[in-house]
């Protein structure tokens, strides 16, 4: 095909706990498996982000390094509205969400300024909320189901004209409440799910990656076999009603592509 | 914690916990009461990893001294557990015990420990005692609270219990590797990127496992200290275990250990820390560490018939491996690595209490080396599918899986290729599950009995 994909990776050693490297993989690896060239690059504290990429990505944290995350992507990282308005995707999880919104209130009771991407606020709360998750995911562009595992103290609370990402069938999502998970703006993609999320649900990953390649607009893939994606999510799902599920579910959904 | 405890009772077997569970609801200072009977104040390990390995090490070197020691062999390294064998046990010189790293601030209150050492804090169990951050204050917080008499055995690689030096009160002893041959080989993620003084980022100029490596802050100097027990040579033999030069406060000395890995490094520093401090003499230590076998899962080998209805067609040995995070999964991989042979191996992952019920850390282990060096493959346990996964992004796609731990090494040992190392790799649960079946066949012996 010969496109490229170019792909950056934001605090990679600070925003790197469970698993969520994977992510990466998964976005690189199907992008190969495709033919593309991907160049990937990395920005950290103090490090200006670099413009002009298709995809931002952002991993989860602890408390400590997600102090320093949100003071440095005030002064360095500003420009991800920007690049998101002209149409690169954005895709964060945990603390990497909780940094897209407009403040994060810690345990102490500090309040840090977000990047405002998204218009939701988060406050820490307790207990955490842990353990696996099964939502049905929709988007402007299809949707369908998704599985992960989440472990957050942070409670989100979605804007009134900010769209969560899905709604939960099996677990706490954003706050454990309103039954929504995640959210998404435009090509800002937030959510809780580790897992990592991406290799479990590759119509995700694909979804991400298409709409990356075309600036908003998603460009079409090669399908991909994803056997062993499949049996991993019908797994996930099936663990994740068994142990967190609150009532007899519908069959899942198939994942759905609009043209 | 209910039900980490009930579920540790009712799934660990052997009692290595129930009597201590019973006896403490009872008479809640049962374990204070018995620790103040031990003619020598007892030795405690924490810390992520090597825990019972350095026990086990320990245990042998004390015994050697003429010790008479008492330790939770079985690994139940709560308090329940750690009452259980005081129970069992209680006419004894000394104890050594390993405690898992929340319970370590009940245990150094209860016990009064004569010496303590912090092994490591990776990334572990985080839906369970959450993020590594706070389980270091916890520790820190214990370690504060000794009294001046008390040795502190720290680990000088590991940024994190380093710094715990500030808060000792009484004599500090640190370990740590010196060889540069293996910095570097095997990067796993960092779990304690910042200065523990300024909270920015530190500098290593070497890497052992993960963040454990030498270190120093760019901004305030902070620094790792040098140890005082230094591994100053390392050669690595694969599963046959390696040959450590160390050099210590009592001389230097050479140890051949059956002990694996980088890991096993560590653990017998710790140990020969922890034994000089309870005035074990350097050559008895030594030769006691030596002749010590792996602990439960730890690079033990079990033999199984290749046709369970004929026997006699043959044996084959299958070397037991536990990884319990990213850390000791990546430096399990490092052994592998470096067998002579192919390996033909299960992975096997559960995702139970006792496990982690997370297990996204499985994307945190580069299992491209294993890749390389596999011959055949099988994934199991609860999350076999999330493990075929792992391993298709790691270029070994349409690898295969068997839900049930035994009957996934029952099918190693037929059907692994001949010329290949078999190796079980398996999370606590996996391991503990393959234990009982192996046992009911009689083929290895209970594990809480240890082995001497």
């Amino acid at each position: 095909m010969g496109a490229r994909l170019r792909i950056c990776h934001l605090y990679p050693e600070l925003l790197g706990l469970y698993g969520d490297g994977g992510n990466l993989l998964c976005l690189v690896s199907r992008a190969r498996w495709r033919g593309l060239e991907v160049d990937v690059e990395e920005a950290s504290l103090g490090d200006t982000l670099p413009s002009g990429r298709d995809l931002y990505l952002l991993g989860g944290g602890q408390d400590r390094q997600q102090r320093a995350v949100f003071a440095d992507a005030l002064r360095t990282k500003a420009g991800l509205a920007e690049e998101a308005a002209r149409g690169a995707v954005v895709f964060a999880v945990c603390a990497g969400y909780q940094l897209l919104g407009e403040f994060y209130v810690t345990a102490a009771g500090e309040e840090l300024p977000g990047l405002g991407l998204l218009h939701a606020t988060t406050l820490a709360g307790s207990p955490r909320l842990i353990g696996d998750v099964y939502a049905e995911a929709s988007t402007p562009w299809g949707g369908g189901p998704l599985v992960g595992f989440e472990n957050h103290g942070g409670r989100t609370r979605l804007g009134p004209e900010l769209s969560p990402l899905a709604r939960v069938i099996a677990g706490a999502g954003n706050n454990g409440e309103d039954g929504t998970e995640g959210a998404l703006a435009g090509t800002v993609f937030g959510t809780y799910l580790h897992g990592p999320v991406l290799p479990k649900n590759p119509w995700l990953a694909d979804l991400l990656l298409s709409l990356a390649l075309g600036r908003g607009e998603p460009v079409p893939l090669d399908p991909l076999p994803d056997r062993e994606e499949a049996s991993a999510a019908t797994r996930a799902r099936a663990l994740a009603l068994a142990r967190r599920g609150r009532k007899a579910p519908a069959a899942p959904s198939r994942p759905t592509r609009r043209p | 914690m209910l039900t980490a405890l009930a579920s540790r009772a009712a799934g660990a077997g052997g009692g290595t916990t129930l009597p201590g569970v019973l006896a403490r609801r009872v008479y809640p200072e049962s374990a204070r009461v018995y620790s103040k009977g031990l003619g020598t104040r007892p030795f405690l390990v924490t810390g992520t990893n090597g825990k019972t390995t350095t026990v086990h090490l320990l245990a042998r070197a004390l015994s050697a001294a003429g010790l008479s020691t008492c330790y939770n062999a079985g690994g139940a390294n709560l308090m329940s557990g750690i009452t259980t064998a005081l129970l069992l046990e209680p006419a004894r010189d000394t104890a050594c015990f390993e405690v898992d790293e929340g319970e370590f601030p009940r245990a150094v209150e209860e016990l009064d420990p004569g010496a303590v050492a912090v092994l490591n804090l990776f990334r572990d169990q985080l839906d369970r005692y959450g993020e590594v951050e706070a389980v270091a204050s916890r520790v820190e917080r214990a370690i504060a609270a000794l009294p001046k008499d008390t040795w502190v055995i720290l680990n000088a690689d590991d940024p994190a219990v380093a710094s715990m030096s500030r808060a000792a009160k009484g004599p500090v002893l640190t370990f740590g590797i010196q060889d540069e041959t293996w910095a570097g080989a095997a990067v796993g993620v960092q779990d304690f990127p910042d200065c523990r003084h300024c909270g920015s980022p530190l500098t290593y100029s070497r890497r052992f496992i993960g963040h454990l490596g030498h270190y120093h802050c760019p901004r305030c100097g902070w620094s790792r200290p040098h140890p005082d027990l230094a591994v100053r040579n390392v050669k690595l033999h694969g599963l046959a275990g390696s040959t450590l030069l160390l050099s210590t406060p009592a001389g230097l000395c050479q140890v051949h250990l059956k002990i694996l890995g980088l890991a096993g490094a560590y653990s017998a520093a710790a140990a020969l820390a922890l034994a000089l401090a309870g005035g074990v003499p350097l050559e008895t230590a030594r030769r006691a560490i030596q002749s010590a076998e792996p602990a439960f899962g730890r690079g033990e080998e079990v033999r199984l018939p290749t046709d369970p209805r004929r026997p006699s067609s043959g044996w084959r040995g299958v070397a037991l491996l536990l990884g319990k995070n990213p850390a000791s999964f990546a430096e399990l991989i490092r052994v592998l690595s470096l067998e002579p042979t192919p390996v033909a191996a299960v992975v096997a992952v559960n995702d139970r209490i006792a496990d982690g019920t997370d297990i996204s850390w499985i994307w945190d282990v580069d299992f491209t080396a294993l890749a390389g060096k596999a011959s055949w493959l099988l994934a199991s346990g609860d999350r076999a599918e999330d493990v075929v996964l792992r391993l298709k992004y790691a270029g070994l796609e349409g690898v295969a899986s068997e839900r049930s731990p035994l009957a996934a090494l029952e099918k190693l040992v037929r059907e692994g290729p001949a010329g290949s190392t078999l190796v079980f790799l398996g999370t606590y649960t996996a391991m503990l599950e393959l234990h009982r079946g192996l046992q009911k066949r009689g083929l290895v012996r209970p594990f809480w009995k240890g082995r001497h």
